[in-house]
C-alpha cells in the first residue's frame, strides 16, 4: 500500500456515469427476472381487509421492508461502482482536490553505485542530484502532484503523491546511493504504472546516465525529461534534447573455451546484436575476476583484461577473442559503441560467464566409528560428498592412518587436498587442512555430552556457514569444543558452548563436535551445503561461495499480519514496510541485509543463494535461533493474490445473496 | 352452473340429483315424519278466528265482530262479551333463499362447491316440505332476486323444484339485504324462509333478517362454510383478489397472518349466529365436508323446520 494507488481514484465523470449506467441496467434486469407476485383469488376480500386493518402498522413494516430491499439494491450498486473505482480507506490525496488536467510527475532519482562518484558539483553525483532536484522543485507548479522514487536495482517510493514541498524535500533528503546497478527499465515501468490513470503525467529522470540511454518501452503519452548530473554538462529545464544517433547494442551470449594445451588461456566467443540498419563501430571490454559477479562489481574491480575494437554488422554477429587469460573464474564482456553512437538500452550491454572448476578436490576420509564400514564410510557423509560433485573421495580405515607419518609429499602424491576424520580419534597431520567430526573417544579433548541440544549458527559470515540453518534439526549428542584464541565459533549449543569451530593456524581446519549418526542433519538440505562449504574453505576456494545475487530480484517472507511493520535502514528513519497479504516484500541488494521492526518484534532477512532459488534467511540477532524461510517469488505471489477490488465485489455479492435469499423466502410458495 | 353441468333431458342435473340422491331424500322424508310424530314438531298454526274446530282462546268483543262467535255461556257467568277463538291449520309456505353469488362457487378442482351443496340441501328439504303438504319456493339471490318462483305444493311438484334448482345461475356479488328487499316487494306470502349462504356479505346479515321478520317471515339460517380454503399452504408475497368485486390487496402472507385470518373467519360465523339470535331465528353452520343428508338431519335436530 503506497501512494501510487491514490492515483487510481482519479476516474473521470464519464467513466463513473458509464459504470453507473451499466450497473443500473444490470439491476433492472435482475428486477425483471425476479419471480412475479402470485395472485390468489379469495371468496371474501372483506375478511382479509378486516384482518389487515387490525394491524395497519404492519403495512408500514411491509413498506419499510420493501424500502429496505430497495436501499439494499442501491447499496449493492454503490459497492459495485466503488469496487471498480478501487478506493482506499484511511488515505486521501494531499493538497487541493484533484481535477482532471492536474499535472502528475514521477521523479526517478538514480541511486545506483555510480552516483557515489565524487565528481559532482556538490561532492558526489547524488548530492548534485539532490541540489538540482530541489531547484527543480522550486520551479515546479505549486499544484503539481509529485511522486519521488529512488531507483537502483529496484524502485522505491520515497514521497508522494503530493504537492507538499516539505514532504518532498524530506524525501529528497532520504536519498542515498546504493552499491547496486541501475535497472532503469524497472524504474520507468513503475513510474508508468503510477501514471496509468493520469491524463497529464510526465517522468523526470535524475541520473548520470546519458539521454540516449533512456528505455525504449515508454508510453508515447508520457513525456520524459532528463535531469542529468555528473561531470558532463548539467541538463537545464527547457533545453532541447541533443540529437541522437540511436541504436541498441546488446550482448546475447558469452562463452569461454579453455585452450586444450594451456588451460590458463582460452577463447571468448561473444554473440552481439546491433539493432541499427548500418554497421556500428564498437568496443568489446573483456574483464575477468574471481569475485565480481555483475556489471557493478566488474566495473568497480580492476578486472579489465582487454579492449577489442570491432565493427558490428546489422543484426546478430559472433565475435571471437582468442588468447584470453583464463586464470580468473568469472568473466564479463561489455559492448560499447564508439563516439557518436548512443545506445538506447545500456542494461543489455553485458554478458557474463563462469569458468567451471577444472580440477576435483581430493578428499581422504578416515572413519573410526565401529558402526561404519571403513571401506564405504559414513553413509550421510558420503552422500554429502557425492552431492558436491567435484570431489574425489578416498576412504581409509583408522587402523591404517598414521598422521605422524603423513607427510606433505604423501598428500601431494595421493592428490589429497582435505582430510576428513570421522570419529577417528586422531589429530590432523601437520600442515594438512582437515575436517574433524568427533564425539566420544577423542583423546585430546575433555568430553561433555549434552542430550538433545539445539544448535544455532553463530558464524553466519564465515564462508563455511553460508546459507546454513539448523532450525528444527535434532542433535542427540554433541561435544562442546574448548576454544582457543583465534578460533571462530561457527555454531553453539544450549547451554552455551561451541560445537563447531574453525581454526587457521598454519593449515585451515574445522572441528565439528557432532556424529552424523546421532543427528537427523543428514536428512536435511543443510548437510551437503555444510560439507561443500567446508571443503571449499579448507581447500582455499571459498571465493567460489560468493553468491551471484541477482540485484533487484523480488522475494517475500512470511510475517505476522497483526503488526504494523516498518522497514529500517541504517541512518534512515524507519518507513512503512511493503507488504502483500501476510508477507513482507523485499528485493535483493548487494548489502543483503533487510531489517523490519514492529512493536516488540524484529525481523532480519539476509539474502543468500541456494541455487537455483534465492532464499533469504531470517535471523534474530539477539537470540540463538535462526530460521530459513521458504519464500515466494513476488511475481507468482501477485498472480495468486486477489486484486483489491475483488473484496468489494465479494461484499457486494454477499449482500446481494442475502437480499435475494430473503426475497425468495418471502415469495416462497 | 347448469350450463356446464351434466343435465338430463328433463333439465335436471344428474351430477347433483341422481337416483341415489332421490332415494336418500325419500329416506330422509320418512325419518323426518317419524321425528315430527314424536313431538318434536313446532307449532306452526295460524291463530285466526273462524273455520277452525279447536278452541284456542277468548278475546274481548269489539263492535263489528260477528255475534255468532260470542261465547254466551261465559257472558252469563261474567256479564262480559267475549269471543271464542279457534285455531285453524293452514298450509305453510317454505322459501329456500339460496345464495348463488360467486363466492359460493369457489372450490378446489374436482370438489363440490358450496352452491352445489346448498342446492342439494334445499332439494332434500323441499321434498320433505312438499311431503308435508307445504308450499315450497326456491328463491336464488346474489345482490338481487333472479326469476322468483311461485310456491308450489304437493310431491308431484318436486321435479319442478329440481329443475329450478338445476337452473340456478351462479355468479354475482353478495348483497343479502338488497336482494331480500327486492324480493319482499313482490309480496310473497309469509312463511318459513330458509336462508342458505356463506354470508360473505360486507353489509352483514342483521338488517336482512330483521326485514324478513318485519314482513312476517320466520327466518332460518344455514351457513355453509368450506374450511379447506383455510388450510391452504400458500405463503409469501401475494396479491389477493376478491372473487366477487375484483378488488386486489397486496399482502405478505405469513403463518401468523393466516392464523389471524382463521380467527376472523370464526368471528364471522359468530356474527351470523348473533344476527340470527337477535331475531329469534335458528342458525346452523355446516362445513362442506359434511354430507348433505347429515346436513338435513342437523336441520331437523336443530328444530324449527316445519311444524
Amino acid at each position: 500500500m503506497n501512494a501510487l494507488h491514490v492515483n487510481q481514484l482519479l476516474m473521470n465523470a464519464n467513466d463513473v456515469l458509464r459504470l453507473a449506467g451499466a450497473m443500473l441496467a444490470v439491476i433492472a434486469l435482475l428486477y425483471l427476472l425476479r419471480p412475479r407476485q402470485r395472485r390468489v383469488e379469495v371468496p371474501f376480500g372483506g375478511l382479509w381487509q378486516r384482518v389487515l386493518a387490525e394491524s395497519e402498522s404492519r403495512v408500514v413494516g411491509r413498506n419499510l421492508r420493501r424500502l429496505l430491499s430497495f436501499l439494499l439494491m442501491l447499496t449493492l450498486a454503490g459497492l459495485c461502482i466503488a469496487a471498480l473505482a478501487e478506493p482506499l480507506f484511511g488515505r486521501r490525496t494531499t493538497g487541493p482536490k484533484v481535477e482532471a488536467p492536474r499535472p502528475h510527475t514521477v521523479v526517478i532519482v538514480d541511486v545506483s553505485a555510480s552516483m557515489q562518484t565524487l565528481d559532482g558539483q556538490n561532492g558526489s553525483r547524488l548530492a548534485e542530484a539532490q541540489a538540482a532536484l530541489r531547484r527543480w522543485l522550486v520551479a515546479a507548479p505549486a499544484e503539481e502532484d509529485v511522486l519521488l522514487m529512488a531507483a537502483s536495482g529496484h524502485a522505491e517510493v520515497l514521497a508522494g503523491w503530493g504537492s507538499d514541498r516539505a514532504t518532498l524535500d524530506a524525501g529528497i533528503g532520504r536519498l542515498h546511493a546504493t552499491d547496486g546497478g541501475l535497472d532503469l527499465r524497472r524504474a520507468v515501468d513503475t513510474a508508468q504504472q503510477a501514471l496509468a490513470h493520469s491524463h497529464n503525467g510526465r517522468i523526470v529522470l535524475v541520473s548520470d546516465a546519458g539521454p540516449a540511454e533512456l528505455p525504449l518501452e515508454i508510453t508515447p503519452q508520457v513525456a520524459i525529461e532528463h535531469l542529468r548530473v555528473g561531470p558532463a554538462r548539467a541538463w537545464q529545464p527547457g533545453q532541447p534534447t541533443p540529437p541522437r544517433n540511436l541504436t541498441n547494442l546488446a550482448v546475447g551470449e558469452l562463452r569461454v573455451r579453455p585452450d586444450p594445451t594451456d588451460p590458463s588461456r582460452g577463447t571468448l566467443t561473444v554473440q552481439v546484436r546491433n539493432d541499427a540498419a548500418q554497421p556500428v563501430a564498437a568496443q568489446l571490454l573483456l574483464a575477468g575476476s574471481d569475485t565480481a559477479f555483475d556489471a557493478a562489481t566488474f566495473g568497480k574491480t580492476d578486472a579489465l583484461r582487454r579492449i577489442v575494437d570491432v565493427d558490428l554488422p546489422p543484426g546478430l554477429s559472433t565475435q571471437t577473442v582468442p588468447g584470453v587469460d583464463l586464470t580468473a573464474a568469472r568473466f564479463a564482456v561489455q559492448v560499447r559503441g564508439k563516439a557518436g553512437v548512443h545506445d538506447l538500452a545500456p542494461w543489455d550491454d553485458w554478458g557474463f560467464a563462469v569458468l567451471a572448476e577444472r580440477r576435483e578436490l581430493g578428499v581422504l576420509v578416515v572413519t573410526g566409528s565401529p558402526e561404519v564400514d571403513p571401506a564405504a564410510g559414513n553413509l550421510y557423509l558420503s552422500a554429502a560428498l557425492f552431492a558436491h560433485g567435484k570431489v574425489k573421495v578416498q576412504h581409509l580405515a583408522a587402523a591404517d592412518y598414521h598422521p605422524e607419518t603423513f607427510a606433505a609429499k604423501d598428500r601431494a602424491r595421493h592428490g589429497v587436498d582435505v582430510v576428513v576424520l570421522d570419529q577417528a580419534g586422531f589429530a590432523l597431520p601437520e600442515g594438512t587442512p582437515g575436517l574433524v567430526l568427533s564425539l566420544a573417544g577423542a583423546p585430546t579433548e575433555t568430553l561433555r555430552l549434552a542430550q538433545g541440544p539445539e544448535l544455532a549458527v553463530r558464524g553466519e559470515e564465515h564462508p563455511a556457514m553460508r546459507g546454513i540453518s539448523f532450525q528444527d534439526t535434532n542433535f542427540d549428542k554433541v561435544r562442546l569444543i574448548p576454544t582457543r584464541p583465534g578460533d571462530v565459533i561457527l555454531a553453539v549449543a544450549k547451554p552455551r558452548g561451541a560445537v563447531m569451530v574453525a581454526r587457521q593456524d598454519g593449515a585451515r581446519s574445522l572441528e565439528w563436535g557432532i556424529d552424523l549418526l546421532e543427528t537427523d542433519l543428514g536428512a536435511r538440505y543443510s548437510l551437503p551445503l555444510l560439507v561443500s562449504n567446508a571443503l571449499l574453505w579448507l581447500a582455499g576456494q571459498e571465493e567460489s561461495l560468493v553468491p551471484p545475487l541477482l540485484v533487484g530480484r523480488p522475494w517475500a517472507v512470511d510475517a505476522p499480519v497483526n503488526a504494523e511493520w516498518q522497514y529500517v535502514e541504517p541512518g534512515q528513519k524507519p518507513r512503512p514496510a511493503r507488504t502483500s497479504g501476510r508477507q513482507l516484500l523485499g528485493q535483493s541488494e548487494h548489502h543483503g541485509v533487510h531489517v523490519w521492526q514492529s512493536d516488540g518484534d524484529r525481523l532480519v532477512a539476509r539474502a543468500t543463494v541456494l541455487a537455483p532459488t534465492e532464499n533469504p534467511t531470517l535471523l534474530q540477532p539477539w537470540g540463538p535461533e535462526a530460521r530459513t524461510l521458504a519464500t515466494t517469488r513476488v511475481a507468482e505471489q501477485r498472480a495468486l493474490a486477489l486484486p483489491r477490488w475483488s473484496l468489494w465485489l465479494l461484499a457486494a455479492l454477499l449482500i446481494f445473496a442475502v437480499e435475494w435469499l430473503t426475497y425468495l423466502r418471502r415469495r416462497t410458495v | 352452473m347448469s350450463h356446464d353441468a351434466t343435465t338430463s333431458h328433463e333439465g335436471i342435473r344428474d351430477d347433483l340429483f341422481d337416483a341415489a340422491f332421490l332415494g336418500r331424500v325419500e329416506q330422509l322424508a320418512l325419518l323426518a315424519r317419524r321425528m315430527a310424530s314424536s313431538g318434536t314438531r313446532a307449532n306452526r298454526r295460524s291463530r285466526v278466528v273462524g273455520s277452525g274446530i279447536e278452541f284456542a282462546d277468548h278475546r274481548g268483543y269489539t263492535p263489528g265482530d260477528d255475534l255468532r262467535n260470542v261465547d254466551w255461556k261465559l257472558f252469563a257467568r261474567t256479564e262480559r262479551l267475549n269471543l271464542r277463538l279457534y285455531e285453524e291449520e293452514e298450509d305453510l309456505s317454505v322459501y329456500f333463499l339460496i345464495d348463488r353469488s360467486t363466492s359460493m362457487t369457489m372450490a378446489p378442482d374436482g370438489e363440490k362447491t358450496l352452491l352445489e351443496r346448498a342446492l342439494q340441501v334445499a332439494a332434500a328439504l323441499s321434498y320433505i316440505a312438499l311431503s308435508n303438504l307445504d308450499r315450497v319456493a326456491v328463491v336464488p339471490f346474489s345482490d338481487k332476486i333472479t326469476a322468483p318462483m311461485r310456491p308450489v305444493r304437493g310431491r308431484a311438484q318436486f321435479f319442478k323444484i329440481l329443475r329450478v334448482l338445476s337452473d340456478v345461475p351462479p355468479g354475482g356479488q353478495t348483497d343479502i339485504q338488497s336482494a331480500f328487499a327486492g324480493w319482499l316487494r313482490t309480496q310473497p306470502r309469509p312463511g318459513l324462509a330458509v336462508v342458505i349462504s356463506d354470508f360473505f356479505d360486507a353489509k352483514g346479515l342483521g338488517d336482512a333478517l330483521r326485514l324478513l321478520t318485519y314482513r312476517g317471515f320466520e327466518p332460518m339460517v344455514l351457513q355453509l362454510v368450506d374450511r379447506s380454503l383455510l388450510d391452504a399452504d400458500v405463503q409469501g408475497d401475494l396479491a389477493i383478489v376478491d372473487c366477487e368485486t375484483g378488488e386486489t390487496r397486496e399482502i405478505v402472507l405469513t403463518p401468523q397472518l393466516l392464523a389471524r385470518y382463521r380467527v376472523a373467519f370464526e368471528q364471522l360465523g359468530h356474527e351470523v349466529q348473533r344476527a340470527a339470535s337477535e331475531v329469534g331465528a335458528r342458525c346452523l353452520q355446516v362445513d362442506l365436508s359434511v354430507p348433505f343428508d347429515d346436513v338435513v338431519m342437523r336441520v331437523f335436530r336443530a328444530g324449527g323446520f316445519l311444524g
